[in-house]
């Protein structure tokens, strides 16, 4: 059933309602079946959920002395859910109170959050994934050495705040499409047609040869008729010295006692005196060697015979030479310049007769690598078909190759990442990935491309999990190039900067803003996330660091003095400065705003949500959102018109939480610059948490966030996320625990993370399809 | 060589000389114009996110005597040619128990009317919708069953409304239940994609032979599926499905070219130049793919087409029209009136959008009357109200005769909860559709 996403909604809400953000806190008293939860349910619940009654399908009368909540998931996640979204106990009926009600959601939520990491552990099954754009991309950069802008693919959907989860990525008709031509142009641009050095043929019919005598005549047919001893040339054009072949094709008219003689000169030199004794024409060759530059070649007719009145008949007649056409052949030209894409995929060309056999090499070699596995004989000598079908058509061996490498780029084997499960599993049984598998799930988390040669050797040899080669590779794979585009793709989507574009910054508002700048913050927070990485910080350094990377643009931008120029350079912030760390970047700042002003609640939620992994739950449906006005030309500031709405208990529960994180905030405004007031308000970013700590702007919340244990759970959720292309589950929750134990809770770094989750069982294993499934 | 009647370009109104586009008669198909006795019938679907005000929309007076109020002034023009529909209520956008996220499900359920199962990613389900069914049927005559068309590319990080997956938000157009068709966004390669390549060319044996690879590639990928299609379950069985359905659906089209393309389509669209990627203005871009869709129809390239004004949840801020704010904020106005006028000015100006296809589809002689008179252009959104995100009395507007399907020049109302399923059961019959329910229809409307 279609429980698991609806877990990990819980799961999250749950830790939101359990505690402020600095520390994991459970109510002092442990809340009793028997003694809480049962009188509320009977009180507010089993009026219409009961043994006779049951609303909804639901009887809530079973549970006599314990929920059973693990056992019966799907019930209390409803339950929860419409307690919590007050649907329920519906409006005419008796309302519990804010605290019985948080009570009984606190109760199930617990309850459903216990995952049992004793016994055999699920894994989790991932969707498989089709490429998504930036694999895509990446995939053929590495695959084939093509660089090709995906442009033209629409962008994928998210899920689970990532783009690359198996589940969304769809494909319509469109995206096929799209695909099926994007594989045309790029196989167009690795494999070139005229690649092979091109032979000289140069053919002169025979009409063309000239001649003072009227005895030499050109004729209708295109040939030259030589009806007396005469002799006619035409010139011909050698690209460069060598040997060349010239090719005579001439028949005779035969008459008298032999046949006609023909003599070939080039360049007034005599070479070859052929007979011709044949009525149907025939090819006459000769060989010699050539300067380059223009040389003339003859024939000449040497033995005319004309006898009509001879009394012996063997005798009458008369002789005459006619040529077809003269053809002159000569040493092939220099290889033309193909791209490296070329050379690797064409390894060697095949001689006339053994293109299949060359095509099975090669496309053995190339399907390997594209569907990162090894390929079976006959999905080879399916590929080879293509060489086959190119050549019966009268298309050249290149362009079978061309497209047989576009069939596979339009296979289903190239497109999604298959783990396939072995039949004899049973349903809903876990496996082991293979090496294989498992180099793919390496390579497309940290790379968002496929595996390279070392990792399918490993996996060729099967020890891709031995010997601590997991970690290993992991290790050389996030200090590679490579990495880059996981960490910047990672980094935008955690901190949600990408919806920076979305955020039209009223240039009325803000007179100094210019758009450029967007890009130059997105840049400074991929730069800023790739240092804590290469240069292996602690996750912490990513809340509070005392760098960033700036050009002169974005720094006077900032209001920070001294950078110069285009170029983006690391920056050192003073002491007291409140910059430094992702919560104040400036593409965070505006990607949190509306375009005429800051939004303390969208920021405050972005906080609980992308920081702390504790997202507040959504409003009710029929509260309308807290009302946020321009500050400007109002009575009361911003802050003291929130602190009025704050007083409705409904919306206090969860804005108690948000609000005051997002003022802390308030000094950077709508496009990430200082400021002191707004409008004629002073900022004011003092706050306090439900938890009864207190903090004043950037610094002390930084100090406060990186004090708990959230941040860097919540990282890791977000990693996992990312590196299983799934939402987290329950049961995910063990792994979780372990990676982050093994990593050094709080101290952890983004390599200890990573190693953890690369050798963690949900990346390693596979449930089969289960039956409900 | 045919004579053309009219000039080879015709420039848009208001985009300059970048964008030229071919809108002549000779694009039609002969096909098309040898059946020009009963031209075929077309379905439209344009979504506009967020609601609407509804006091400046719904027309005080009901029956052929109303005034259009201050929203639709831009449709006076086509008074007469379009119903504005009251009362249809989309149940199945509301929460139903499953909370927050009315603006997902307003996007999700409007033209599939299913409740769109809860997921920020595993599972993401609701039901075919619509246009699909039509273009089941209708689309069998044309190159391309149906065109989907958008003007945002949508949120490409974080979830779109709380829990559910930007999949609901971004698509009202549903292949099947799993699987959203994906707009394209951009019209150029909307152009391409209808026109640039089936212009007529010499064909060169080395092109010949392309063809000839081209279906072989995708016998070839199809043998590759139904291999795996043996071993996998699960979702995974459904992702393959997607790709199944998608190879077949091109290697018909493939099949299909020579037959639904006539020569005189393409040869009149070979002079002309290829419309400019997104422009920067929205209203550029929306007017440049409201042509993309009247020409996709008028070349009977396809008959059914959706197309997103914006995403639901847009926070656009419409600043051509004066509004800076975020459209989405906007829309919990919480009875500001600033705010309700400037809700007013971005419907309004949404309007403006829809009286220029009108204008241009009742531009087009076909057969008897106009492309328009043979079109069902349904315009509206699935929110009434956005600040308290009612999901009924829907701000819905249904334009052209539908080839007689529809006498429009009315403004009807019914009874409160009449669910807009009814509507679509009864626009997809009166295209010649069979469908005896569809989502939580109850029936059809009379009256239309």
């Amino acid at each position: 059933m279609y429980l698991a996403d609806k877990m990990k909604f819980r799961f999250s809400a749950t830790i939101f309602l359990l505690a402020g953000f600095t520390a994991w806190t459970v109510t002092a008293e442990p809340v009793k079946f028997a003694e809480h939860v049962k009188p509320a349910l009977s009180r507010f619940c089993l009026g219409c959920h009961n043994n006779e009654k049951q609303k909804g399908d639901l009887n809530l009368s079973l549970y006599v002395d314990k929920a059973n909540v693990p056992g019966d998931r799907e019930v209390w996640q409803k339950v929860a859910e419409q307690l919590e979204s007050r649907e329920m106990p519906p409006e005419k009926k008796p309302q519990p109170g804010e605290d019985v009600r948080d009570m009984l959601i606190k109760f199930i939520d617990g309850q459903l959050s216990i995952a049992d990491c004793t016994g055999p552990k699920n894994p989790g099954r991932v969707t498989i994934r089709r490429l998504n754009r930036e694999e895509y991309q990446n995939t053929i950069r590495d695959l084939l050495g093509v660089e090709y802008r995906a442009e033209e693919i629409p962008g994928d959907e998210v899920g689970y705040g990532f783009d690359n989860i198996g589940d969304v990525l769809s494909l319509s008709p469109m995206l096929m499409e799209k695909y099926l031509a994007a594989a045309e142009e790029i196989v167009r641009q690795a494999i070139k047609l005229d690649a092979e050095p091109r032979p000289f043929v140069l053919q002169v019919k025979g009409d063309k040869f000239l001649s003072p005598s009227k005895d030499a005549r050109p004729l209708e047919d295109g040939t030259l008729g030589l009806y007396r001893e005469a002799e006619a040339g035409a010139d011909f054009t050698a690209p460069r010295r060598g040997e060349y072949t010239v090719r005579i094709r001439a028949h005779g008219e035969q008459a008298g006692p032999e046949p006609p003689r023909m003599k070939v000169s080039v360049a007034g030199r005599e070479l070859k005196t052929f007979a011709v004794p044949n009525w149907k024409s025939e090819i006459f060759e000769l060989k010699t060697t050539l300067e380059a530059g223009t040389h003339r070649i003859a024939v000449a007719y040497l033995n005319n015979y004309s006898d009509q009145k001879n009394r012996d008949s063997k005798l009458r007649g008369d002789r005459n030479l006619f040529v077809h056409s003269v053809e002159l052949t000569g040493p092939p030209g220099p290889t033309p310049a193909v791209p490296e894409s070329h050379k690797r995929l064409i390894a060697r060309m095949p001689q006339r007769g053994e293109e299949h056999a060359v095509a099975r090499e090669l496309l053995a070699e190339f399907s390997a690598r594209a569907y990162r596995r090894p390929v079976a004989e006959a999905e080879v000598e399916r590929l080879a078909g293509f060489v086959d079908l190119a050549m019966r058509n009268g298309g050249g061996f290149l362009e079978g190759m061309q497209t047989a490498v576009q069939a596979a780029l339009c296979s289903p084997h190239f497109l999604f990442r298959w783990e396939l499960d072995p039949p004899e599993l049973k349903p809903g049984e876990a496996r082991e990935l293979n090496d294989f598998e498992v180099a793919s799930r390496l390579s497309y988390f940290l790379w968002n491309s496929m595996p390279d040669a070392e990792l399918l050797s490993l996996a060729g040899r099967g020890e891709l999990r031995r010997d601590g080669n997991l970690e290993r590779q992991a290790a050389r794979m996030l200090q590679h190039w490579r990495a880059h585009s996981f960490l910047d793709n990672f980094v935008d989507q955690w901190l949600q900067i990408r919806n920076i574009w979305e955020v039209a910054i009223d240039p009325s508002v803000f007179k100094k803003w210019k758009e450029e700048l967007k890009g130059m913050m997105k840049e400074e927070a991929e730069l800023f996330f790739r240092a804590i990485v290469t240069e292996d910080r602690p996750l912490a350094d990513l809340l509070d660091a005392d760098f960033s990377f700036l050009n002169e643009k974005l720094a006077r931008h900032y209001g920070i003095e001294g950078v110069k120029g285009g170029k983006f350079q690391r920056v050192t912030f003073p002491k007291d400065s409140p910059r430094g760390g992702v919560l104040t970047l400036g593409a965070v700042m505006v990607s949190t705003s509306t375009p005429t002003r800051t939004s303390p609640v969208i920021r405050g939620k972005w906080i609980l949500q992308q920081m702390l992994g504790t997202p507040p739950p959504a409003p009710p449906p029929d509260v309308p959102q807290l009302e946020e006005q321009n500050a400007v030309n109002q009575t009361a500031s911003l802050r003291q018109r929130f602190e009025q709405h704050r007083a409705r208990v409904e919306c206090a529960n969860c804005h108690n939480r948000m609000d005051p994180l997002g003022f802390a905030l308030e000094n950077f405004d709508a496009t990430g610059a200082w400021r002191d007031k707004d409008g004629k308000f002073p900022i004011d970013t003092i706050g306090k948490l439900p938890s009864g700590v207190s903090f004043a702007g950037p610094r002390d919340l930084k100090t406060a966030l990186k004090s708990g244990s959230k941040f860097v759970r919540s990282f890791t959720e977000k990693l996992m996320t990312y590196a299983l292309g799934r939402g987290l589950d329950y049961y995910d929750r063990c792994a979780l625990d372990e990676v982050i134990s093994k990593a050094g809770g709080n101290q952890s770094k983004l390599s200890g993370l990573v190693a953890g989750i690369v050798t963690s069982e949900p990346f390693l294993n596979r449930k089969t399809a289960g039956a409900a499934e | 060589m045919t004579t053309h009647p009219l000039p080879r370009r015709t420039f848009l109104r208001g985009l300059g000389a970048a964008v030229a586009l071919p809108m002549l008669d000779a694009m039609i198909p002969t096909r098309a114009r040898a059946a020009a006795l009963t031209p075929p019938k077309r379905m439209a679907f344009l979504f506009v996110p967020n609601g609407v005000n509804t006091a400046e929309w719904t027309p005080a007076a009901e029956g052929a005597d109303f005034e259009l109020p201050f929203i639709l002034q831009p449709l006076q023009p086509h008074k007469n040619e379009m119903l504005v529909i009251s009362g249809l209520a989309q149940d199945k956008g509301r929460s139903n128990g499953d909370g927050g996220g009315d603006h997902a499900r307003s996007a999700g359920s409007w033209l599939t009317c299913s409740q769109p199962l809860k997921s920020e990613g595993a599972h993401i389900r609701v039901g075919v919708s619509a246009d699909q069914i039509a273009a089941g049927v209708l689309g069998r005559e044309t190159r391309f069953p149906s065109l989907e068309l958008g003007l945002e590319a949508g949120r490409s990080a974080g979830s779109c409304d709380s829990g559910y997956a930007c999949a609901y938000s971004n698509n009202i157009s549903w292949r099947n239940e799993s699987t959203p068709m994906t707009r394209e966004i951009n019209p150029r390669l909307v152009f391409e994609r209808l026109f640039a390549n089936e212009l007529p060319k010499e064909r060169s044996e080395a092109q010949k032979r392309r063809e000839i690879y081209k279906k072989s590639i995708l016998d070839f990928v199809l043998e590759d599926a139904r291999t795996l299609s043996a071993k996998v379950g699960g979702r995974d069985r459904q992702k393959l499905d997607e790709y199944l359905t998608a190879i077949r659906e091109i290697e018909l089209r493939v099949e299909n070219a020579g037959k639904t393309v006539a020569a005189a389509n393409t040869s009149a669209a070979a002079g002309y130049e290829v419309p400019e990627s997104i422009p920067e203005s929205y209203e550029e871009h929306a007017r440049v793919m409201c042509d993309m869709m009247v020409l996709a129809f008028q070349t009977d390239t396809t008959r059914v087409c959706t197309f997103m004004l914006a995403n639901e949840g847009s926070n656009r801020a419409y600043r051509n029209v004066g509004v800076s704010e975020g459209h989405h904020s906007l829309s919990h106005h919480q009875g500001d009136k600033a705010k309700l006028t400037q809700i007013r000015d971005i419907n309004r100006f949404h309007m403006q959008q829809f009286a220029y296809v009108l204008d241009r589809m009742r531009a087009i002689r076909e057969g008897d009357g106009t492309l328009l008179d043979h079109s069902m252009i349904l315009y509206g959104g699935g929110l009434a109200d956005g600040n308290r995100h009612e999901h009924d009395n829907l701000p819905l507007l249904l334009a052209g005769r539908g080839g007689g399907a529809i006498q429009p020049g009315r403004h009807v109302r019914y009874a409160p909860e009449t669910p807009m399923a009814n509507l679509l059961v009864t626009m997809l019959g009166g295209a010649g559709v069979k469908v005896d329910a569809f989502g939580d229809s109850t029936g059809t409307l009379r009256g239309l």
